[in-house]
């Protein structure tokens, strides 16, 4: 009984992992796609994100299974707690990668941008944000996961000044504008996933320490402040 | 149970069932001499007295007689006559001898009245006590029987054997046989509890111990002989797998590649150094679950295929994302025998990263060359075309058209040379003919060549070599760094400008720099300008001739001279090129091979 419940607990790490580990993997091939204008990969994210969206069904049924057959509490019922809630942020991201790479398929079809430097400098900030994360759910590392949270803010204001470089390069050519506003899009799916990291962060030190660090204003928490960007 | 102990016990049983044994067997036979020689005197009394009283006479007073006889002989004496009615006895007296009840049944008056004597070991009523009788008939006496008798306890085997002596003597050997067994028992079990220690320790690894040998039997020494066979071998066995292990695990370890084995349920069962070093997470991997180690979707899934599907599976593993590394990711499931399922799976990490980018370096280098050699050679069949198609074209435009093929013939001539340099430059078959250069010499001809050419586009080009600067390389190859990078310094100028040839040593090395005031480069291509065909500005480049190997080149000389070359630029205000010598010499020394 007791083997079996330690099994079914690891079983859903390894699940939560696994998914994690696909979702890193959209990201990166939505990065590529975008860096170096491959077509192919980036409809090779929206295939793939079935898979995801497989593991995620495998992963609730799994977390319902133990929450109805075992008495959890403490450490236990945090783990278990903190996959409910990951799962679907990770589901999440998954789904940026799918839209962002739909995105790249049609601005590869025209010219470069040139604010697409910024853009891609800001993917790849993102896509180490989810890979930290993911590291810090691994290792249970709770001062890991606080730097990834902090990271979020630097990935806020790149995402302003992509905002501000689309803007004017708008103003001067009217000719990109439908190029200016996908890319616009792309980077707010990226300023999300970014997000999204941080939620998972937040659920990890939830996890390691059973501290509520999120929305400071309420639970009073030493958290970030809360004229930060967007949830 | 001992061996010690079982040795004495039974040695012990032994001797006190033998000393029981010898205890009985002496109190029956000394019983059986006594009551022997009893009887024998008993006869011999009866028949003395039965003749006494056949003398005597029918009046005699028996009753007198009788205790007479008894007190003389210290036997109980009876008379007894032919009814079996006791006429005298010593031991009731003449006034009870009525109490005594009809004898007539007695065993032994009934075997004197038959044979004359008659013998009987029995129970007496008058005595109350075991009694040995012997009756006589007395001759002619019409019936008389004459009886003597003792009392059992009268017939002791003889003074000196009492059993309470026979039971010390004996008691006393016992001892002595219980001592002699325990030192026997010890004597003997002694070597074999010196091996039973010994096989103890060599069981508990002490495989340096001598296994004593000290006993005096020949089955001892064997044994003994044969637990030592057992030590060496046993240490020769633990030296073996020590080695074995010890090879193993320099090999496991010492390899580039990662290796991981899994049991068939995906946990990690071992892992070597180099597939930690792959782990972003820098989890311990080993009895993990292999989906938990890895985050590599392609890799999990490998993994899982290969064990499921029993057989070997290759996989390309793309993971610069993470790692920055390229695997090939190699699979193979174990069986214990065939046919059976896997019972673990051995996966083999080789990276080839450097294989993909030296793949996709060589790729993007024919693409290159062929794109170089294209454009000549386009613009070539161009002209020929022309030439061939118009019969009535006058010979100033067929002349031009020449021109044009000579020029474009001449670029191609000039990339295949620089090809063919670099080539044999980067696989090292040309040899440096090293040896002191005069700088200042080298660089105020080279400036003197380039003056035409410069003063065409208004730069000009002048020579800081302080003079009787002297480096250690081979002066055709100098030379020809030298050409390289004035050229590109005095093409990609601005009208006004100018080039400048320096010279400097500073600390244990060399510099000759090449300084413009060019178009200058951009920070972020600085270190691809020596990547071949690599250009800052394409269209600005092919115009002025260039073949795009000209920095390449430079770069692998300077490396066969062992030194370097750097650049340092600024957008719009110009380049310095700097090459580095060594201050050692490098190369041949002149004339050694020429």
């Amino acid at each position: 009984m007791e083997r079996h419940f330690e099994q079914q607990l690891e079983l859903l790490s390894a699940s939560l992992q696994r998914m994690g580990g696909l979702v890193e993997q959209a990201i990166g091939r939505s990065v590529d796609a975008l860096v170096n204008r491959d077509e192919s990969l980036a409809r090779m994210v929206v295939e793939d994100d079935k898979q995801v969206d497989q593991l995620e069904l495998e992963i609730d049924r799994l977390i319902m299974e133990i929450l109805a057959r075992y008495q959890l509490a403490a450490r236990d019922l945090r783990l278990v707690t903190t996959a409910m809630k990951i799962a679907p942020d990770l589901e999440r991201m998954a789904d940026h990668a799918v839209n962002i790479s739909e995105r790249v398929i049609d601005l590869i079809r025209e010219p470069p941008l040139s604010p697409i430097v910024d853009v891609r400098s800001m993917a790849q900030r993102a896509q180490e944000m989810v890979h930290r994360s993911l590291d810090a759910y691994v290792t249970h590392d709770a001062a890991l996961a606080r730097a990834v949270i902090r990271l979020d803010d630097e990935l806020d204001e790149r995402m302003e000044a992509v905002f501000r470089a689309l803007l004017s390069h708008m103003i001067e050519n009217p000719a990109t504008i439908t190029r200016s506003i996908r890319l616009t899009f792309i980077a707010k799916y990226f300023e999300r996933i970014g997000d999204q990291a941080t939620n998972v962060c937040e659920q990890i030190v939830y996890m390691v320490e059973g501290q509520v660090i999120k929305h400071p204003r309420l639970t009073g928490a030493p958290g970030k402040s809360p004229e930060d960007g967007p949830r | 149970m001992t061996l010690r102990r079982r040795l004495r016990r039974l040695v012990a049983g032994t001797a006190i069932v033998a000393v029981s044994v010898a205890l009985v067997a002496t109190w029956v036979m000394a019983r059986s001499a006594a009551r022997g020689a009893a009887t024998e005197r008993l006869a011999g009394v009866s028949a003395l007295l039965a003749d006494s009283l056949a003398d005597a006479g029918p009046g005699a007073d028996l009753h007198a007689l009788s205790d007479q006889w008894s007190k003389s002989l210290q036997v109980r004496v009876s008379v007894i006559d032919r009814t079996g009615t006791v006429l005298a006895d010593s031991t009731m007296g003449r006034d009870n001898v009525a109490l005594l009840g009809d004898h007539d049944g007695r065993p032994e008056i009934v075997d004197a009245r038959a044979e004359g004597l008659g013998t009987a070991l029995r129970y007496s009523q008058t005595l109350g006590e075991e009694s040995l009788y012997v009756a006589r008939s007395v001759p002619g006496s019409g019936g008389l029987v004459l009886r003597v008798s003792l009392p059992a306890s009268a017939l002791r085997p003889g003074r000196a054997l009492t059993p309470g002596r026979v039971i010390v003597a004996l008691g006393a050997g016992l001892v002595l046989l219980l001592l002699a067994s325990g030192w026997l028992a010890a004597r003997r079990a002694k070597p074999v509890e010196q091996l039973a220690r010994a096989a103890r320790s060599i069981a508990g690894g002490d495989l340096e111990m001598r296994v004593p040998r000290g006993a005096a039997d020949e089955e001892h020494q064997r044994l003994a002989a044969a637990v030592d066979r057992l030590r060496v071998r046993v240490d020769d066995l633990q030296r073996e797998r020590g080695r074995d292990e010890w090879l193993l695990s320099t090999i496991v370890h010492g390899m580039r590649e990662g290796l991981l084995i899994v049991d068939d349920e995906q946990r990690v069962v071992a892992a070597n150094d180099a597939l930690r070093g792959n782990l972003s997470s820098g989890l311990e991997p080993v009895g993990r679950l292999q989906s938990e180690v890895f985050r590599h979707p392609d890799v999990i899934r490998t993994i899982e295929s290969a064990l499921s599907t029993g057989d070997e599976v290759r996989q390309r593993v793309d993971d610069r994302a993470q790692t920055g590394r390229v695997f090939d990711l190699q699979v193979s499931p174990l069986r214990r025998a065939e046919g059976e399922h896997p019972h673990a799976a051995v996966a083999l990490f080789y990276d080839v990263t450097r294989l993909e980018t030296l793949e996709s370096v060589r790729q993007t280098f024919v693409a290159d060359v062929s794109h170089e050699l294209r454009t000549p050679l386009t613009s070539i069949k161009a002209a020929v075309e022309t030439l061939q198609d118009d019969d009535s074209i006058d010979r100033e435009r067929a002349g031009r058209f020449l021109e044009m093929i000579e020029r474009h013939s001449r670029r191609m001539e000039m990339l295949v040379d620089d090809l063919s340099d670099l080539s044999r430059i980067e696989t090292g078959s040309i040899e440096l003919v090293a040896g002191p250069v005069d700088v200042h010499a080298l660089a105020r001809r080279i400036a003197d060549d380039f003056s035409e050419q410069a003063q065409e586009i208004g730069v000009t080009v002048t020579n800081e070599v302080p003079e009787g600067f002297v480096v250690h390389a081979d002066p055709r190859r100098l030379d020809q760094i030298l050409v390289n990078l004035v050229d590109n310094a005095v093409k990609f100028n601005r009208p006004g400008g100018g080039v400048r040839i320096r010279g400097e040593q500073r600390g244990g090395e060399q510099f000759v720099e090449v300084v413009d005031t060019g178009i200058g480069i951009p920070s972020e291509s600085a270190e691809r300008v020596f990547h071949r065909f690599f250009r800052v500005d394409v269209a600005r480049s092919r115009e002025s001739g260039g073949t795009g190997l000209g920095l390449a080149i430079v770069k692998h000389l300077m490396q066969l001279h062992g030194g370097r070359v750097q650049v340092d630029s600024r957008l719009g205000e110009g380049s310095r090129f700097t090459l580095v010598f060594a201050r050692q010499p490098v190369g041949r020394p002149r004339g050694s091979d020429a």
